[in-house]
């Protein structure tokens, strides 16, 4: 299956950077994305083209500043007001017969100095885009970029004709990849983002992109997976054989090949059947928990993760939302959630190090400052 | 006899614990009393896993039980009273807590719900840290407390051991072992008590520890 992305820069018609960009992502991708390359233009005459080019997704730079119309003036708007003519249209599309604009992914595809300039702090143009690449990931990692855009156009469709059915839970599960008395397990609150009666494409998408796939909580991605199973993956020969042990536990859903993620009560599940252990992988720590596991799985090429003075403690649950550093949440520091941070996801810590870095964090309960105060440096 | 009825009846069950311990996970994070209510969620996700069987070398072994387990749930204390040492500073203390709950699984569809005579374990443990303060040094100290089941309650104990019971001390006394001075904690007593489920445990630890915070949370979540 080929994807087709059309990549809208206003840098398309002059500079190498755009091309190679598309070429790159292309080749990481193993022939599975085709990337066309296109500038601007006037607002209409874009829209024109996406309209009757249907792609399978757009990748959309930001900043339009180097761009002219045909009669050679600035072009009067930027990627994010482009966006939201595009979600506009597509919405309309839905609930207005002779409005049909094609429903597909848009992600946000600029350099982060453009999103600093543009963007940060202000949140209001988050929920236009179904996901974003940083161009500079291209050049260092263009494989999991490509993944992520072929996996979003991939199944977009799927998630199209989800948003037009009734959300049963039948329907949600097959969506979501699990079994339907599993739905029970992840809390209904969690859930709600995706039960929302006339909602768009986009507006499900994002939700799963950054709300359910995008934070960890009963899901949660490979390096938080390493660290709850208490082994450093990094100096682990058998990782690669561990994980392919749980994929019983794997997110299978939409969106899956692009975010590879594990359901945590299925984790928790593999531990009871295969672990077997008499005790909880959060009560033990990194070395009980890897001895228990090579000891039933057979599999002695596992590091657990050693013990830190950055980071102290033994019993890791948690990455450190700055340093990444594993935390042991009994000496971790964790911070109130962020503005629209929900409930059922996972709070976010900070190591001993980077806490004592940002001591007047605001996120920072007193309570955690008093604590703080009163541990000794290392 | 387990029929097609009765699985859906005891699903249902399971997944009545599983809201309550999603909601309370949710009000905990909502008026800010646990920074952390994670380990409630998890709880909650495993009241429908899988179905455990006591093994050989458990009482009742072979037997069918569920469960869930609430691990080092923080919880933000408010000053305490009349605390011995009188030097003990409770600003800022946190207390944890540390909930097992295992239940049999019922025969027929008439016991889904007897929780006390299914009840198979329920392990708690309570304890609170704070700092001593003696010539300007801080010294940590900490309270311990637990209900436990004696789950082996045919074996001979050196001393009474109800099947249920609360008790002083335990192993969460182990990381201040060599610091204690002043203070004896034996084994005994072990004071029998009623089983408890998770809700109703954090209740009873609130409503002693928590201060002010209690009769909103009362409020919020024990209406019925």
């Amino acid at each position: 299956m080929i994807k087709t992305y059309l990549l809208i820069d206003d840098e398309a018609d002059s500079a190498v950077s755009v091309a190679l960009h598309a070429e790159q992502l292309s080749a990481a991708s193993s022939g599975t994305l085709k990337i066309n390359v296109r500038n601007p233009g006037s607002m209409q005459d874009i829209l024109q083209f996406v309209a009757t080019s249907k792609p399978d997704g757009l990748l959309l730079d930001v900043a339009f500043v180097n761009s002219v119309t045909a009669d050679g003036a600035p072009i009067p708007y930027d990627g994010i007001s482009l966006a939201q003519q595009i979600r506009t249209l597509q919405t309309r599309g839905l609930h207005q017969q002779g409005t049909n604009f094609p429903e597909f992914p848009i992600i946000r595809f600029s350099q982060p100095d453009v999103i600093k300039q543009y963007i940060t702090g202000d949140t209001t143009s988050e929920d236009l885009f179904d996901a974003e690449i940083d161009k500079p990931d291209i050049i260092a990692n263009p494989e999991q970029p490509a993944r992520l855009a072929f996996s979003i156009a991939a199944d977009y469709p799927k998630l199209s004709a989800y948003a037009r059915k009734e959300a049963t839970d039948e329907i949600l599960a097959q969506m979501l990849g699990c079994p339907t008395d599993f739905l029970t397990r992840i809390g209904a609150r969690a859930l709600l983002g995706l039960r929302r009666d006339g909602a768009p494409t986009h507006v499900l998408s994002r939700y799963l992109t950054s709300t359910l796939l995008g934070r960890s909580g009963p899901l949660i991605d490979e390096s938080l997976l390493a660290v709850r199973l208490g082994v450093d993956r990094i100096s682990s020969n058998d990782w690669p054989a561990l994980r392919n042990s749980l994929k019983n536990a794997a997110y299978t859903g939409v969106f899956g090949y692009g975010y590879p993620r594990w359901w945590m009560p299925l984790v928790l599940d593999w531990w009871d059947s295969d672990v077997n252990s008499e005790s909880a992988p959060s009560r033990l720590d990194a070395k009980e928990r890897v001895s228990q596991i090579s000891e039933r799985t057979n599999l002695h090429g596992l590091t657990p993760l050693p013990e830190d003075p950055f980071s102290p403690g033994k019993r890791f649950w948690h990455l450190c939302s700055r340093s990444n550093r594993p935390v042991d949440p009994a000496f971790g520091f964790p911070l109130m959630p962020k503005w629209g941070q929900e409930p059922w996801q996972d709070v976010d810590y900070l190591c001993l190090e980077e806490a004592r870095r940002d001591r007047l964090n605001p996120r920072l309960a007193g309570t955690e400052r008093k604590r703080l105060a009163s541990m000794r440096e290392v | 006899m387990r029929t097609r009825e009765f699985w859906a009846a005891f699903d249902q069950y399971r997944d009545e614990r599983a809201d309550e311990l999603f909601e309370m996970a949710s009000t905990l994070s909502d008026v800010g009393l646990s920074p952390d209510a994670a380990p409630i969620s998890q709880a909650a996700s495993q009241c429908r896993s899988a179905i455990k069987v006591a093994a050989s070398n458990q009482p009742d072994a072979g037997r069918e039980y569920w469960g869930y387990q609430i691990d080092g749930l923080k919880i933000n204390l408010e000053d305490q009273r009349h605390l011995r040492p009188r030097s003990t500073v409770m600003e800022g203390a946190r207390g944890v807590l540390t909930i097992t709950v295992h239940e049999y699984v019922p025969q027929n569809e008439h016991e889904i719900g007897d929780s006390y005579a299914l009840l198979r374990q329920f392990n708690t443990d309570f304890y609170v840290d704070a700092v001593q303060i003696i010539e300007d040094r801080e010294h940590p100290v900490r309270a311990a407390w637990h209900l436990d089941t004696h789950l082996y309650s045919t074996t001979v104990s050196r001393s009474a051991h109800p099947r249920f019971h609360f008790q002083i001390g335990g192993e969460r006394l182990d990381e201040i072992d060599d610091r204690i001075r002043g203070v004896l904690v034996p084994e005994a007593p072990r004071i029998p008590c009623a089983p408890f489920e998770a809700i109703c445990f954090w209740q009873l630890a609130l409503a002693h520890f928590g201060g002010l915070i209690w009769p909103t949370l009362g409020t919020l979540m024990f209406r019925g």
